[in-house]
């Protein structure tokens, strides 16, 4: 483990980014499946809007398994896991062997299950190597600057995903005081002026400024997201 | 019978979790694929390790002297022990490199030697790789592996443990180091041995680069760390051939080598591992003199064989290889990889001629051997035990000491009498063994 | 003896910007027994860092790097030399060591075999004549070929070039070296500067094996070098003599032009 340059910190944030990427829009999708279960068709519509990706779906059942296995679709969670795998096969001396297997096992995981009846109980296992593979890079990598880059990465994910997809004000917070400190520990060079715009439409109440909307106030924490850093 | 097989599966599942892969193209596209891995192992006794260990060294020492003397005074030349034609119209030797000495004139750090074992048990050299030999990391990781599924096996039987190339790698690159970090350079994710790259860089502590990640800056180079810093670079373990290293001294067209790195090293500002210039001693045509530079520079017997080789070049070995042609194997001094090499007896009658006619006219670019009759080691094929072909590359490593790695890869041939054991042609692996005493 | 003045200036021009320029100049003459010199300036634009080497024939050179966008390059060397050609008795066969080893460059056709095997025997037979079978075999080249320039590449080999029966004086140079070669002629391409206002030049230095004596011969003006010829680099072909090189990212087309002037110092006053 060595001295990052430039090129694998970008890749180091990428795979944080896309690892998360992975892990939550499986989760969202556990509970977006479970409506697809006796709800009527174009479920998945509303869900598409909100990841902004587009809607090229003919069925619900065409949902489930496009959405999930398949590699031509840009917007799948096959194709997302193998961006993720792309970086991390860049960073072997970085993360090592152990944690890097742990990606090569959930790709395996997803290819091996491509017609299931019931494809959450083989996601789980999915979801399981992603968990395996965060805790072995906790584990593992000993330089702090490495592991936060990739912490960093995850945190700055998952904040856009809370954001399109909703989640409770509590986890927003509680993701946004991680990426605080990641970033610091990452020694990334930010713009500490993102940061404080991100935290101003984070904590701003309703109350006070009833002129902003709920849209645009989302509309500016992303774009305030995407200014922290600047590769 | 010692064996793994019981635990086939289990192996195979643990080497697809770690990916170990190498990389082929197929009509034009990238793709990566598993390195077949046969459990039953390579068996070499503490006896024979010691013959090879003793051969492998001396002969790696001769090659390392024969560099220096080549790119240096030219004494083997000048004594007329091999014929100047055979150094300077071959196109592994480098005039960019004439007069460079690298540190503590070492050329060759890593040797990837090649030898096959014959019916009557004696072993056989047929090439020395002295350029980017690969393929030491799959033994590697395949020995922890197996000792992960297959305890037992290893409780058995004494193993020379073969996961101490890591740390002799490290040594060699410390050694040569000429002050600052150990680099292994690589063209890239696409390459057919990123596994490897990347597994040494982890398993040495070396940092993996590409070329963007490197930079001479006057008489230095440099690595720059992301906050724009310049850190200096010792050792470049370069797994990029000569032709790209530098394109402002060899392939200008290059895209993956690193500007002016030929200028520093010159100097002695950058070990190079290996050295530029190497190909001229692992030329085919040269392999026929090994023996004779271990006499020259060492004065000693050599102690392994190479197969009985004939230069056309010499009158006397022409006539024999025109009149024995349906029995030799003729290979190709240019080409590498299992490409170039023609079995005789494969030929049809006219192509037999036609062939010959080539010979003749470009007579020093081939050379001609004997078949060895291989002794065949068995494989699992389909769960049916079956002989094949297959050779053993020992790497040989050279810091401040030469250092025989216990143990090798051992490739192998899946297709029943084929010889060619190449990767790239569809061959896979096994551990090779050295017992311990 | 003469005392002469020269100038080299290059200047390239880029078509669009470029940058992380990596250059290399081997343009600067050194003083040898054939010549004193004292360079008088060295002017390169624009530079982030450069440095000084030497190479396998011990030529000297510059080397460096122009980091920040420029779409203009140039070098200006600026000297005095003072160039002594009587005699040629040197020792110099380290210079010349396996320079009878043809390079992909300086290979021969068959046709250029025939006209070299009409000296093999007279070569060996009468080694006393050794200038005098080279000036004539350095008159036949001249003969046949015509100067035309443009009419072949850097990468053009001394078989092609002798083929079509033109070139410039790389060519020249490279098929009087194959020939050479061919007889076991040890010999060196010369890239230097000779009298006049121009670009640079190229010829050919040659090894009398018998008497260790070496000629520097000039097939493109058919005529052995003489005082006013300065030399800058020698090598086993024209790849090893090469005045720059240069690498660089971006997408432009370059143009480059050369200018040397050598005047004798009288002149100037």
């Amino acid at each position: 483990m060595g001295i990052i340059s430039l090129e694998k910190a970008n890749n180091l944030l990428w795979l944080g980014r896309y690892t998360e990427r992975v892990y939550t829009t499986i989760r969202k999708f556990f509970v977006q499946f479970d409506k697809m279960i006796d709800t009527e068709e174009d479920q998945y519509s509303e869900f598409c809007k909100k990841l902004n990706i587009p809607v090229i779906y003919t069925s619900n059942e065409q949902f489930a398994h496009n959405y999930i296995y398949d590699r031509d679709n840009p917007d799948s969670i096959i194709s997302n896991l193998l961006r993720a795998y792309d970086n991390a096969i860049l960073l072997r001396d970085e993360i090592g062997t152990e944690t890097l297997s742990y990606l090569q096992l959930a790709i395996d995981k997803m290819s091996g299950i491509s017609r299931s009846k019931a494809p959450l109980l083989e996601l789980q296992n999915v979801l399981d190597m992603l968990l395996a593979f965060w805790a072995c890079a906790d584990d593992f990598i000993i330089k702090s600057d490495t592991r936060n880059i990739i912490k960093t990465g995850k945190s700055m994910e998952r904040i856009d995903l809370y954001l399109r997809l909703g989640s409770s004000e509590i986890a927003m917070f509680s993701e946004f005081e991680k990426l605080q400190s990641r970033i610091r520990l990452s020694g990334l060079d930010f713009s500490n002026h993102a940061m404080i715009r991100l935290s101003y439409f984070l904590y701003c109440e309703e109350e006070d400024h009833p002129e902003i909307e709920e849209m645009e106030r989302k509309q500016n924490m992303m774009i305030a997201l995407e200014q922290i850093l600047d590769f | 019978m010692i064996d793994l097989l019981d635990y086939n599966e289990s192996i195979n599942h643990l080497l697809a979790r770690y990916g170990v892969k190498f990389g082929i193209y197929k009509n034009g596209t990238f793709k990566e694929q598993l390195f077949p891995f046969d459990t039953i192992p390579r068996i070499i006794t503490p006896e024979e390790f010691d013959e090879l260990n003793a051969g492998l060294k001396q002969r790696v020492d001769a090659l390392n002297m024969f560099i220096g003397d080549i790119y240096g005074e030219k004494k083997i030349l000048k004594d007329g022990i091999i014929p100047e034609e055979f150094i300077f119209s071959s196109p592994g030797y480098l005039k960019e490199c004439e007069g460079i000495m690298p540190p503590h004139g070492i050329f060759s750090h890593i040797s990837g030697i090649d030898l096959v074992q014959a019916k009557d048990q004696s072993w056989y050299i047929l090439e020395d790789n002295l350029r980017v030999p690969s393929g030491a990391s799959y033994p590697m990781i395949a020995r922890s592996l197996c000792r992960r599924a297959a305890p037992q096996v290893f409780r058995e039987h004494k193993i020379v443990d073969n996961r101490n190339y890591a740390q002799m790698l490290r040594e060699v690159m410390d050694y040569s180091n000429t002050g600052g970090i150990n680099v292994i350079l690589t063209p890239g994710r696409y390459n057919a041995a990123y596994f490897e790259h990347s597994y040494l860089a982890e398993q040495t502590g070396a940092v993996l680069v590409n070329n963007s990640d490197l930079t001479v800056k006057g008489e230095y180079l440099y690595y720059k760390d992301f906050h724009g810093n310049d850190v200096k670079v010792g050792a470049v373990y370069r797994r990029i051939s000569d032709d790209y290293l530098d394109p402002m001294t060899f392939k200008e067209e290059s895209l993956i080598g690193v500007p002016h790195i030929m200028d520093i090293y010159r100097k002695g500002n950058v070990a190079i591992i290996n050295a530029p210039g190497n190909g001229i001693a692992d030329d085919k045509g040269i392999y026929y003199f090994v023996p004779k530079m271990i006499e020259y520079y060492l004065h000693e017997m050599p102690i392994l064989k190479n197969a009985p080789t004939y230069l056309p070049f010499y009158d006397e070995d022409f006539e024999y290889v025109m009149e024995h042609f349906d029995k030799l194997v003729i290979k190709d001094v240019a080409e590498a990889g299992g490409y170039g090499v023609i079995f005789g007896s494969s030929l049809s009658p006219e192509e037999l001629e036609k062939f010959k006619e080539t010979v003749r006219k470009e007579r020093r670019r081939f050379i001609a051997q004997e078949v060895i009759d291989f002794l065949d080691i068995e494989i699992e094929d389909n769960g049916e035990i079956v002989p094949r072909k297959a050779d053993l590359r020992a790497f040989v490593l050279s810091g401040e000491e030469t250092k025989v790695w216990a143990s090798g890869l051992t490739r192998f041939s899946r297709v029943p009498d084929s010889f060619i054991v190449n990767s790239s042609q569809g061959g896979g692996f096994k551990d090779t063994w050295v017992l311990s005493r | 003896m003469k005392e002469l003045l020269f100038r080299y200036k290059m200047d390239v021009s880029f078509s669009d910007f470029v940058g992380g320029h990596s250059f290399t100049i081997k343009c600067i003459p050194k003083t040898s027994c054939r010549q004193e010199i004292q360079v008088r300036k060295t002017e390169i634009q624009p530079i982030s860092w450069i440095s000084f080497g030497k190479d396998s024939f011990e030529n000297e050179y510059i080397y460096g790097k122009s980091e920040k966008l420029h779409d203009n390059f140039s070098v200006v060397i600026e000297g005095e030399a003072t160039v002594h050609r009587e005699g040629m008795i040197e020792k110099e066969e380290k210079t010349f060591a396996y320079a009878d080893y043809p390079t992909s460059l300086t290979g021969c056709s068959d046709e250029m075999a025939l006209l070299a095997d009409r000296y093999r025997q007279q070569l060996k037979t009468d080694p006393i004549h050794f200038t005098d079978y080279i000036y004539a075999l350095m008159e036949e080249i001249y003969q046949c070929m015509l100067y035309v320039p443009a009419s072949t590449t850097i990468h053009t080999t001394a078989a092609e070039a002798f083929a079509q029966k033109q070139g410039v004086c790389q060519d020249y140079a490279h098929i009087m070296l194959a020939i050479c070669r061919s007889l076991q002629i040890p010999c060196l391409y010369v890239a230097g500067y000779m009298v006049g206002e121009g670009a640079s030049h190229a010829w050919v230095r040659v090894l009398d094996s018998h008497t260790g004596r070496s000629y520097e011969i000039d097939p493109t003006n058919h005529r052995w070098v003489n005082d006013e010829y300065i030399d800058v680099s020698i090598g086993k072909d024209a790849q090893d003599c090469k005045m720059n090189k240069g690498i660089y990212k971006g997408f432009a087309t370059e143009q480059q032009e050369v200018t040397v002037i050598v005047k004798e110092r009288n002149e100037n006053g």
